[in-house]
């Protein structure tokens, strides 16, 4: 794994008064998975949005932070500048695979339009039976000929990581790319998306809510609670010793984790809205372990037992500092 | 008791030459708990909506306590025994009515009480399935999904049903609403005496809730039986392939130890 | 709408657009309210003929001396109560119509209504009007509602329902398959319960746009009738009688046409500006 691609700094967004994303940091480094973890409302849609110049068209604005990006500063590129990263060297993957595809178009056509668009190929159509290859679409031939409505939700999702890989990107955001599939078809497309990255040395952002997804595929995982990181570190470290409390209760609230007969662990309360702007950690009036200091000032991201990499924001987290 | 039964059910659409389910039999007895395992087009809401009498089949029957469906009538008891908690919690309320109100609107459908009494009913109702108290008169765009979803299963329980059939009741919740939710179904069912009938395609969610599953695919039936010999012993290659396939499954699953002590079940 | 942009929507302030329409048109309702009580000069009272747009009238007044400024906005209440009350009535039967043709299980009366609305909605909208004004009697009045009021209104109503009776049976059509309809069956309400209080409330939100719209439309067709002579008689000042009154004389008195055409103008802006930013917000 080679040095920060992606940098993103003490980023904050604004929308309509209002902070859903507060002083958010992490580093991408070339080559690796890192995986974004959060509930609705965590702000994690919004960070990949800020990343990928998308920030402006739902009303939103940085108003802190910086994200570099191999030397370039995201947060500051015009539309126009855009145009020369987006696709080309950092891709999107959506969640809802229908919204990127022309209804009235044949896959192929689309496909060879983006090609002449993004990176113009000598034939066309033998790049895009390529990318579709490259993507284990099986028929190739037969696929691009068809209209988006009779794919099959994993054939397009399928289609969509080929679109992004059309400008051979070095890093790819893959907004809850498998949500809306079902699980035999989440792992091919979860198994897809770790090979390229192996393969082309692809660094790849993965946002999701699923643990799971993230013990499967993420070299790193940054976890995100209403707006803040609240740990972060190399995937294994943190599901296996988690540090946040609410890292915790997250994977003790899966049904998967519990025996027959056992109860789960559920987290009570709902993440903060709007509304809620409390002075303390975002978690405590959910968290089982709050004290007093919790609720009067936000506690920031810290190394964890002296481990470099795992950084978690409690202040019960911090080594030597809990005596309980 | 058998309370509800589907006999041979059978479910071709208008205009499809496929089925979309092939004959099916299927027995609920009072208090259990079965799972429908199934991916999108096996079947399984097709099945749930046959199973509630917002469908009827092509072929076979389903009946309440003995009675077929279609001899059922809107006014009769076995009606309101069978009610439905739906995927998505915020299309199964209605936008204009709040939490309070559509509540209390079943309640005083079936029991004819009066307003007040009713109104006081769905307010111990709707705390029972915990739905906080300022929450109880805002409508679903100020609810959040899980807030929803406690609202239709208070719904349903006004009319005291006596099955209930979950369809992907936590698939569009957070993680950490999701356990809320499924505690909640698993609470109702032993202290309301409700059987159940979760539809899932989410092997956890089934494993947690039920006694028995039954795993389809493309509208018929792989394999049935204990849930939870189906998930640690699969015997036929799809559903291998589906329990395979839950991300994570292995690893980190229980190495979780300070986890538990730290979060208190019951606050 | 993600689970995300459910709280912002809230949050969204309304279009500046939308507050410029609701300005334009209320400023004339609140004339049209005003005017009349506070102004020096009663709508028939007269003065000398022809004076053009002054201090003491300052729409002018027209051929036998009358104020066109307290006509106008005189007028004004005429127009917009006539039109509140027409697009109310039609919305009303109409999206009830329409919601119980979409809701109904049995396939015969969602056709017979249909073709009611499509044999309707197929005339030319002004002449059915026009014909069924004729039928009913231009100068027939009820009790203290001028002659030519009740004719144009009911003809009005008796066409208007079918758009919305259309546009209700659609959103009906894709509402009965919502979950909350489904679970409304199961807990064995009546159809009468589910069309009025599951499903009226969004067939009818759906209509809000299109009423808004019908408002100018409605507006349009009376100023229409009455200038052609078989909508509100006179006496009693319209928008559309007051312009043809002063049309003749537009060379040497333009201000009896011009000025309550300008307050017409004003009030379809108003209405159409509300009623496009609703369309927008819709569509996002």
């Amino acid at each position: 794994m080679g040095a920060s691609l992606l940098e993103v700094r003490d980023l904050a967004i604004e929308i309509a008064d209002w902070e859903p994303v507060k002083d958010v940091s992490f580093e991408v480094a070339g080559g690796e998975c890192v995986a974004i973890v959060g509930e609705t409302g965590s702000g994690k849609t919004l960070t990949c949005r800020a990343i990928t110049g998308m920030l402006r068209r739902r009303g939103g604005s940085v108003v802190r932070g910086s994200a570099r990006f191999d030397g370039i500063d995201l947060l500051t590129l015009t539309e126009r500048q855009w145009l020369e990263v987006r696709g080309r060297r950092i891709s999107l993957v959506p969640q809802s695979s229908m919204a990127g595809l022309d209804p009235i178009m044949r896959v192929g056509r689309q496909l060879e339009e983006t090609i002449r668009f993004i990176a113009p190929a000598d034939d066309p159509r033998k790049r895009a039976r390529e990318l579709l290859d490259h993507v284990h679409m099986a028929r190739a031939d037969e696929v691009l000929r068809l209209y988006p409505h009779e794919l099959s939700g994993g054939m397009r999702q399928r289609i969509m990581i080929a679109f992004a890989l059309v400008g051979r990107p070095e890093l790819i955001v893959a907004d809850e790319p498998t949500t809306a599939l079902d699980v035999t078809l989440q792992r091919n497309i979860l198994r897809l998306l770790k090979e390229l990255q192996a393969e082309t040395a692809l660094s790849v952002i993965l946002v999701t809510h699923d643990l799971g997804v993230v013990e499967e595929v993420a070299d790193s995982v940054t976890i995100m609670y209403a707006g803040r990181v609240v740990e972060a570190g190399p995937a294994a470290k943190v599901l296996g010793a988690p540090a946040h409390p609410y890292t915790c209760a997250l994977l003790a609230a899966r049904p998967l984790t519990v025996g027959p007969g056992e109860e789960l662990l559920a987290i009570p309360g709902l993440p903060p809205g709007p509304a809620d702007r409390a002075s303390g950690c975002p978690f405590a009036p959910r968290c089982a372990r709050a004290q007093a200091r919790c609720d009067e000032a936000v506690p920031q991201l810290e190394t964890v037992d002296d481990l470099p990499g795992h950084l978690a924001a409690c202040w019960l987290a911090r080594s030597g500092d809990d005596a309980a | 008791m058998t309370l509800l039964e589907a006999l041979g059910v059978e479910v071709t659409y208008p205009g499809q030459a496929v089925p979309a389910l092939h004959p099916l039999d299927l027995v609920v007895e009072e208090g259990a708990a079965i799972g429908i395992v199934g991916e999108s087009g096996s079947g399984k809401t097709t099945l749930g909506r046959a199973l509630i009498g917002a469908l009827s089949p092509s072929g076979g029957e389903v009946r309440v306590q003995g009675r077929s469906w279609s001899e059922i009538r809107r006014t009769d008891p076995q009606r309101r025994s069978v009610q439905m908690i739906f995927q998505d919690p915020y299309s199964s309320l209605n936008p204009h009515m709040t939490a309070r109100q559509t509540v209390a609107e079943a309640i005083r459908h079936w029991y004819g009480v009066t307003r007040g009494e009713s109104r006081r009913r769905a307010e111990q109702l709707l705390a029972d399935v915990g739905l906080p108290g300022a929450a109880i008169d805002r409508r679903p765009d100020r609810l959040s999904g899980g807030q929803c979803q406690r609202v239709g299963i208070a719904r349903a329980l006004a009319c005291e049903p006596r099955v209930l059939v979950a369809d992907e009741p936590t698939s569009s919740l957070d993680v950490s609403v999701q356990a809320q939710i499924l505690n909640l179904l698993r609470s109702l069912r032993r202290t309301r005496a409700l059987a159940l009938v979760v539809i899932s395609h989410d092997l956890g969610v089934i494993r947690y809730l039920t006694d028995r599953a039954v795993v389809m695919r493309s509208g018929a039936v792989v394999e049935q039986g204990e849930t939870e010999r189906i998930f640690a012993a699969p015997r036929h290659p799809y559903t291998r392939a589906l329990v395979d396939a839950i991300p994570g499954r292995t690893g980190f699953a229980r190495a979780l130890e300070p986890a538990p002590r730290a979060m208190d079940p019951n606050p | 709408m993600s689970a995300l942009e459910r709280p912002l929507a809230r949050l969204r302030p309304w279009p500046a657009s939308r507050w410029v329409g609701i300005a334009l048109l209320g400023s004339v309702a609140l004339a049209s309210i005003v005017i009349p009580v506070v102004s020096h000069y009663s709508t028939d009272a007269i003065d000398v003929p022809l004076q053009a747009p002054s201090g003491a009238h300052p729409f002018g007044t027209d051929n036998v001396g009358r104020d066109v400024f307290v006509r106008t906005f005189a007028a004004g209440r005429i127009d917009l109560l006539l039109a509140i009350v027409v697009v109310a009535s039609s919305a009303l039967v109409g999206t009830l119509i329409g919601t119980v043709a979409g809701a109904s299980r049995r396939r015969a009366v969602d056709a017979l209504i249909m073709r009611v609305v499509d044999a309707i909605i197929a005339f030319p909208f002004i002449v059915l009007v026009l014909g069924l004004v004729v039928v009913i009697g231009p100068t027939v009045r009820w009790g203290f509602i001028p002659a030519g009021l009740p004719s144009t209104g009911l003809a009005l109503v008796f066409i208007s329902w079918a758009f919305y009776a259309r546009i209700a049976r659609a959103e009906a059509l894709s509402l009965r398959e919502r979950d909350y309809v489904v679970a409304a069956r199961t807990l064995g309400y009546t159809q009468a319960r589910i069309v009025t209080r599951h499903l009226m409330p969004s067939t009818i939100r759906i209509c809000t746009a299109f009423a808004v719209g019908h408002v100018i439309v409605v507006v349009a067709i009376v100023a229409s009738l009455a200038f052609l002579g078989s909508g509100v008689q006179p006496p009693t000042p319209e928008w559309g009688s007051l312009m043809h009154d002063g049309s003749s004389l537009l060379q040497i008195a333009w201000w009896i046409t011009v000025l309550p055409g300008v307050v017409l103008v004003i009030t379809g802006l108003g209405l159409s500006l509300i009623a496009d930013s609703i369309l927008r917000e819709r569509s996002n």
